[in-house]
């Protein structure tokens, strides 16, 4: 029996997993290959049907050829017909809402070509800026609570071959399937990263080797090819267990806790960089794996004080008890486990050194950019302490860095309260 | 010599079975009927010695007559005819006579016998050589125990007693051979020599040897000042225990007794000094024999270190609390006392000065401030230490102002704090909240403002506040939300009908829906007079932590 749940609302919990469960567990999908369906309309008018199959395919592939990994995909066809849909080309908002209606109740995974920005505009998003957007739509609200639903659009207005300087701008195809590629990670189950942020102001070729796809903004067209951040998450997630080379014999990991300088304090929120040791040839800024301080814990475990204060009318409209403001349950999306405050597990390629280094989350990167159990971000407390060099890292093995106790933060007890 | 011994042989004829049937028969014994003499060998006889062996016989019948058929016996001695004794005391010369003796009995059938017999007479055996001399530990010694008399070779061996220690003696030759070691000590003894005479001769002689008594000890381990030192004097030789230890010239150091005089013991704590110093005395020490043996060594040292250098061992002073006495010592060690100590600094106002000698800093602090200063040492002999120490005066705490219980009072004005952080304890999530006590007059409205923007650097707490009894119950309709006069709808959907009568209840998230991070109350305060009341500050979320700070703003309270 499937029972699907919406995953609309559900907070990003990057970098690494976009979502968690309460278990500190990533949401994956439930089945492999995850099939999905396209649209049988254009994606503009110099892109058809059959060509944005192929690139959707191709987008596609490049999270399936990461050998360390098992995750495939498979075209199960056009986007099925349902209640309000039945052309095939979803058009209109009305046929969007119609298929996410299925990709919701966990029916069918559809991508959406919107030829001019019709359903972007339809919902009230910028379509001059949003390439597309992609995602879970549903999982089981049975164990073991996995993806069984995606939806991806694609806004042609940027490959429709107009490019009028301000409200209607064109890409290449090679940054439009860039684009796609990272959204397919978040189709995929994977939140964003942000390593060499640096890359948002200058940018070497070493530092741009090491931008993951799955950074929060589209920089350049070489983040359609995935770094080792990339390959060494969706591996985390969907680990290749058979044949030669496997998830096991490939990886180790980092493991560590984030904390005010009182040494007790866990830190959420803090990105943590894995960075491979440089040995002559920059691998410390072109082979990183980063991860966020309490990516497994939610960042709201909510109180009880507000939950039944103010009553609105009607009350339907105030979920999800009658009462605005209600919080006593907090988010239902990751750990409560106090243990998993400020913890980063850090999945790195094996037989190399890693130096790990903390830093503030870019504190652009919220709302839909947004990285972090914490949105909008929450500046680094303090000072980021010197990097700790790890020894070689083995397959198959957790190395622990301990705490990273950051320097002079605020201090554990307010000015009313002794310790 | 010689020896032949004849063996009696004979046959039981018919005739001798009747005799023995007449006896009575099975309980008879036999009786050898052939005589003969059964000794074949005689001792040696010693010059001047009492002389006394018989020749003994068996067999024939009745009385048996012996005499001196060939040869002749030693001069001194003689054989009696009847029993066969030889006796006398043997007179030169020495030397060997042979002789032979025959028996005769006096049976019906007279039967005879002889037996070739020989006596050596030697001298009487005798240790010649005097007494064994002392020695010294470690002294060469070689000294040799004679004998004479009796018949060589001799063997020499230590019959009672012992040797001093390292010292032998060489069985074949009487040899004693050193030196004496270290742990030698006066020894009585016995030596005994043997002689191959047979029976074999006897001779001993008792021996004293004394080992010379000295005191060993020549200067003692370094003492440390004021640190309890002991170490005993050492002799050796002589004859144990050594007793009577005394000084006999020189002194101790300061703070150290005289030898133990049963023990030797140089024991006690040195008096503080600046600088090394060496004291030199003459021990003397008594052995246990009689009379005693005495030896003293002069010019033993002790030489007493000064102990540790002076050093301020205080490296932090306890916060203090306004209006709460403080009464805290900086420790120094080390050095030569008595201290000397200083302040340089300012320390926090009504504490200090400190005192110069005991480092005492007191007083009641009336400031919340933090001084930091420098507290500087010296000793009696000039040595100095300095530290830096800081004191800081806190505000009245309340410990964790997370109860009723432990609220913290505060009045009118506006005031910086931070929710303690969630999961605190670690092992345990947590969310925490602050509480405060106000009071104010029934009828009064008071007004609670938290606000967390706008902070440096920004706080992302989005507090809420709730105003609770002491029951910890909240006021269900005595709160007036700003925010509610400036609703729009249809968003939010909240509507209050009586947007300006204080008829809600007392807790608010924010001032106004979809506006975070600052939460309004205004209280009408119920009851009559004074009433105390409680007002909760806490995250919306559940996720405070160090940084997540807050400002609370009240007026309208006493």
């Amino acid at each position: 029996m499937l029972l699907a749940g919406s995953l609309a609302g559900v907070a990003a919990l990057a970098g690494g997993p976009l979502n968690v469960r309460d278990t500190g567990d990533a949401y994956v999908w439930s089945t492999l290959p995850i099939a999905y369906r396209t649209d049988n309309g254009p994606l503009s008018a110099t892109v058809n049907e059959t060509t944005a199959r192929g690139r959707v395919q191709s987008m596609f592939n490049v999270w399936q050829n990461v050998t360390t990994s098992n995750i495939a995909y498979t075209r199960a066809g056009f986007i099925s017909a349902t209640a309000g849909f039945s052309d095939g080309d979803v058009s209109t908002v009305a046929e969007f809402n119609a298929i996410e209606t299925d990709c919701g109740n966990g029916v069918q995974s559809p991508i959406v070509y919107d030829v001019g920005a019709t359903i972007f505009i339809g919902l009230g998003m910028d379509e001059t800026s949003i390439i597309g957007f992609a995602g879970p739509c549903a999982v089981n609200t049975v164990a073991p609570f996995q993806i069984v639903s995606g939806h991806a659009v694609m806004n042609g207005l940027f490959q429709d071959g107009i490019d009028n300087g301000v409200d209607n701008l064109e890409i290449t195809a090679a940054e439009f399937d860039a684009a796609f590629i990272h959204e397919f990670g978040h189709f995929s189950g994977l939140g964003h990263s942000q390593i060499n942020v640096n890359c948002q102001a200058f940018c070497g070729a070493d530092d741009l080797a090491g931008l993951p796809t799955m950074f929060p903004v589209l920089l350049d067209v070489s983040m359609g090819t995935l770094s080792d951040d990339d390959r060494a998450w969706i591996s985390r997630l969907y680990p290749q267990a058979t044949g030669g080379t496997t998830f096991a014999n490939s990886y180790g990991t980092i493991t560590g806790t984030v904390v005010f300088s009182d040494g007790l304090s866990h830190a959420q929120g803090v990105n943590v960089i894995a960075r491979r040791v440089d040995t002559g040839a920059n691998q410390d800024r072109t082979n990183a794996v980063s991860a966020v301080s309490g990516f497994k814990f939610t960042a709201n475990p909510g109180q009880s004080v507000t939950a039944d204060y103010l009553p609105c009318s009607p009350a339907a409209s105030c979920p999800p008890n009658g009462f605005a403001d209600d919080n006593s349950g907090g988010s239902a999306n990751g750990s409560r486990q106090s243990a998993d405050i400020g913890l980063f597990e850090i999945p790195v390629p094996a037989g190399f050194a890693y130096t790990v280094e903390v830093e503030s989350i870019d504190p652009g990167f919220n709302g839909g950019s947004r990285l972090g159990p914490l949105d909008p971000p929450v500046p680094m407390p303090g000072v980021a302490p010197a990097p700790v060099t790890t020894a070689v890292v083995t397959a198959g093995a957790a190395v622990s860095v301990g705490t990273i106790v950051l320097t002079g933060t605020d201090p554990r007890f307010d000015q009313f309260e002794g310790p | 010599m010689t020896k032949y011994l004849r063996i009696a042989r004979f046959t039981i004829g018919a005739a001798l079975l009747a005799a023995i049937a007449a006896c009575g028969g099975g309980g008879g014994q036999l009786q050898p009927v052939v005589l003969n003499i059964t000794i074949a060998t005689l001792n040696d006889g010693v010059l001047g010695v009492a002389y006394n062996q018989t020749v003994t016989v068996q067999g024939g019948s009745g009385a048996k007559t012996f005499s001196i058929s060939a040869g002749a016996l030693p001069a001194g001695l003689a054989l009696n005819a009847g029993t066969g004794a030889i006796t006398g005391t043997p007179v030169a010369p020495i030397g060997t006579s042979n002789f032979t003796v025959m028996v005769t009995d006096s049976g019906s059938t007279v039967q005879t016998d002889s037996q070739a017999l020989s006596i050596d007479i030697v001298n009487p055996l005798l240790i010649t050589s005097a007494a064994l001399p002392g020695t010294t530990i470690g002294a060469a010694y070689n000294h040799t125990v004679t004998a004479t008399g009796g018949t060589a070779p001799y063997t020499f061996s230590v019959s009672a007693g012992a040797l001093p220690a390292g010292l032998t003696l060489t069985a074949s030759t009487g040899a004693v051979a050193g030196p004496a070691t270290a742990t030698a000590t006066s020894q009585n003894l016995t030596i005994t020599v043997t002689d191959s005479s047979s029976p074999q001769l006897t001779a001993t002689q008792n021996e004293s040897i004394a080992i010379t008594l000295e005191v060993v000890t020549t200067s003692l381990p370094d003492a440390t000042a004021g640190v309890a030192y002991s170490q005993t004097l050492q002799a050796r030789g002589g004859t144990p225990p050594y007793v009577n230890w005394t000084r006999t010239a020189g002194s101790m150091p300061a703070g150290i007794a005289d030898p133990v005089a049963a023990t030797g013991v140089v024991a006690g704590t040195p008096s503080l000094v600046c600088t090394a110093a060496t004291a030199t005395f003459t021990a003397q020490v008594n052995d246990s024999a009689v009379p005693a043996a005495t030896d003293s060594q002069a010019g033993i040292g002790l030489t007493v270190n000064p102990g540790p250098a002076l050093a301020i061992t205080t490296t932090t002073l306890p916060n203090g609390v306004v209006g709460t006495a403080y009464d805290v010592f900086v420790q120094a060690s080390g050095g030569k006392p008595p201290y000397a100590f200083s302040t340089t600094g300012t320390l926090p106002s009504q504490l200090g000065p400190i005192d110069g000698l005991t480092g005492q800093i007191a007083g009641t602090p009336d400031t919340v401030e933090t001084r930091n200063f420098t507290v500087h040492v010296s000793d009696s002999c000039g040595a100095n230490d300095s530290q830096a120490l800081s004191i800081t005066i806190n505000a009245v705490s309340l410990g964790r102002n997370d109860s009723i219980g432990t609220a913290t009072t505060l009045s009118n004005g506006t005031f910086a704090a931070s929710i303690s952080p969630s999961g605190d304890p670690n092992t345990a999530f947590a969310p925490d909240v602050d509480v405060y006590r106000v009071t104010a007059n029934a009828g009064a409205i008071v007004t609670i403002n938290v606000v967390a923007p706008g902070l440096s650097p920004p706080s992302v707490l989005d507090p809420v506040v709730e105003i609770v009894n002491a029951g910890n119950v909240r006021f269900p309709n005595n709160c007036r939300d700003p925010g509610d006069n400036t609703i729009v709808p249809p968003s939010p959907v909240i509507q209050d009908a009586t947007p300006a009568a204080f008829d809600d209840q007392c807790v608010n998230d924010d001032i106004d829906l979809g506006v975070t991070r600052d939460s309004m109350l205004e209280f009408q305060v119920p009851g009559a007079g004074a009433v105390t009341f409680f007002v909760r500050v806490l995250s919306f979320d559940g996720n405070a932590r160090p940084d997540y700070l807050y400002e609370i703003t009240i007026s309208g309270a006493n």
